[in-house]
């Protein structure tokens, strides 16, 4: 990858998610920087999906830092468990204490709860900042669903100008507007006073697509938006998602349309085990590919 | 005696009925709404993420509560109430306020499930759209997935609303007072008109089935035309 000058506009840093006793995630770092499409492959089960769902906390990560537009999105410490602080608490029980003299433990408990103390501190206030900003953070971050998730009980323009009417302060009239100019663009602008269940699912996706862009997000992400899809209907979404690549957005694809990943995107991850296995430019990622899994993958797929 | 004899006599005492039948209307629609109030709000502290303390008792607090109410006779809870609990209230000149609250507090804990049910009935992705729009979680919960829910719980809901116009019968067994003035549910007034006249205790019996059942269809009816209206927007 070649070097950049700007910050990332989001930056995930050792991102862990456990399901119960089931690890997802084991330590994913990525930097997204503002313009990058990225294109997230797999094979089903790795992962994928819930790392996506990790970056607008949907799924809330285990432990790890994610970090937007230099704010903390999320951040846990994973430092000391409850165990092993109530174990050094009682020196007696804990046999590794047993050969401590009683100065050393001291020392070692004061400096503990001085530790514990400033590390409580710091995630009491990331907490708030993240339970507050939380909803702020979600405006600027755009997510697209595999089953669409359109609101069945409002038409297609209350679907779009819901959130921009309740977060953004616009009038009907603008937030109207706003929402006709972008469903023309995608061609559904004489469907706006239908319900979503008279639509066709390419159509259902475009909506999805069209509200998540009424909030002007910095960053869209896409949870494998063609996968349920009749296959004639596949084209006409991922037109509109290259188009919004060319426009210059932002964007995270979990996608099985290898063709999409090779033209539009500019960078490709390939997940597996819960971690970034290989990450290349699509020309290399796909010609020369370098992790055992991923040839593998990849002479099942192309 | 002919039918015709207990007809007449049934139309002898109508305002008698239709008294006893407008007080068993005023309890019960009086104790649905408190009813559907309890429910909404039981159901909203079972299903908001239990993220602190506060909810988490509140959350106790709630299951006790149905708990409590489900697994006690109605009848019971209405003695406990009229005996113990709202015995302040017993001796007012209009009491009709102890009943209400005892119905009330038994019908939300059945409405909690219900309406608890319906939430969780519609697809957990909505709630996810709505929140990655950066909608609050009350605000997608209002605008999105409470009017969705309605739409499956109406017909349960109904039916908890005809069990309650029913069950409010059992108010029989207390003493019920308007302005000072003593007054009878319709089957309370029923079974003192019988207690006169034991001759015509099967047709007052009768006579306050049919009342009954014509309250319950009228009831059906409006869930019909509830159930149509909501339908509307899943028309093509």
């Amino acid at each position: 990858m070649k070097e950049r000058n700007t910050a990332p506009l989001l930056q995930v840093k050792n991102l862990c998610k456990k399901f119960d006793k089931n690890n997802v995630l084991n330590g994913i770092d990525l930097d997204i920087y503002k313009g990058d499409v990225i294109a997230v492959i797999g094979p089903s089960g790795c992962g994928k999906s819930t790392f996506l769902r990790c970056l607008n906390l949907l799924e809330i990560p285990t432990a790890g830092e994610i970090v937007f537009q230099n704010e903390y999105l999320f951040k846990l410490y994973s430092r000391y468990t409850k165990k092993q602080i109530k174990n050094l608490k009682r020196p007696v029980v804990a046999p590794i204490n047993a050969s401590l003299t009683e100065e050393k433990k001291k020392e070692i408990l004061a400096n503990l709860s001085a530790l514990l103390k400033e590390q409580k501190a710091e995630e009491k206030a990331i907490k708030k900042a993240t339970d507050k900003g939380i909803n702020q953070h979600r405006q600027k971050i755009g997510m697209v669903f595999q089953q669409f998730n359109l609101f069945p009980n409002l038409t297609i323009m209350q679907n779009v100008t819901l959130a921009p009417i309740k977060l953004k302060g616009l009038s009907k009239e603008q937030a109207e507007e706003k929402a006709l100019a972008l469903l023309d663009k995608v061609g559904l602008k004489d469907r706006a006073n239908d319900y979503p269940s008279a639509l066709s699912g390419g159509m259902k996706q475009r909506v999805a697509i069209v509200r998540a862009l009424a909030m002007e997000p910095d960053i869209m992400l896409f949870d494998e938006p063609t996968s349920a899809l009749d296959p004639e209907m596949v084209g006409e979404v991922l037109k509109v998602m290259s188009d919004l690549a060319t426009e210059g957005m932002t964007m995270v694809v979990v996608t099985h349309e290898m063709g999409f990943a090779r033209e539009v995107a500019n960078r490709i991850l390939f997940i597996d085990g819960g971690v970034i296995k290989e990450e290349n430019s699509p020309k290399e990622f796909f010609e020369n590919p370098k992790d055992e899994r991923l040839k593998e993958f990849l002479s099942k797929v192309l | 005696m002919s039918f015709s004899q207990h007809l007449q006599y049934i139309y002898s005492v109508r305002g008698l009925l239709l008294e006893g039948l407008g007080v068993s209307l005023i309890i019960a629609f009086a104790a649905v709404i408190i009813g559907f109030v309890i429910g909404v709000v039981l159901a909203m502290i079972k299903i908001a993420p239990k993220n602190n303390l506060f909810i988490k008792i509140l959350d106790k607090i709630a299951d006790l509560y149905i708990t409590v109410i489900r697994g006690t006779p109605m009848l019971v809870q209405l003695l406990i109430m009229y005996g113990v609990v709202l015995v302040a209230f017993k001796n007012n000149p209009t009491n009709l306020v102890v009943p209400i609250i005892s119905f009330g507090i038994n019908s939300g804990a059945y409405m909690a499930e219900i309406i608890r049910s319906g939430i969780n009935s519609v697809d957990k992705g909505q709630m996810e759209a709505g929140r990655s729009l950066g909608l609050s979680w009350s605000t997608t919960m209002f605008k999105i997935i409470i009017p969705q829910a309605i739409k499956t719980v109406i017909p349960t809901i109904f039916n908890e609303i005809i069990i309650l116009v029913k069950e409010t019968s059992v108010v029989c067994y207390i003493v019920l007072r308007i302005g000072g003035k003593q007054v009878w549910d319709l089957l309370g007034i029923a079974e003192k008109l019988g207690l006169n006249k034991p001759a015509y205790y099967m047709s007052l019996i009768f006579s306050v089935a049919i009342m009954y059942l014509v309250v319950v269809l009228i009831l059906t009816l409006v869930q019909k035309l509830i159930e149509r209206r909501l339908a509307k927007n899943e028309r093509t």
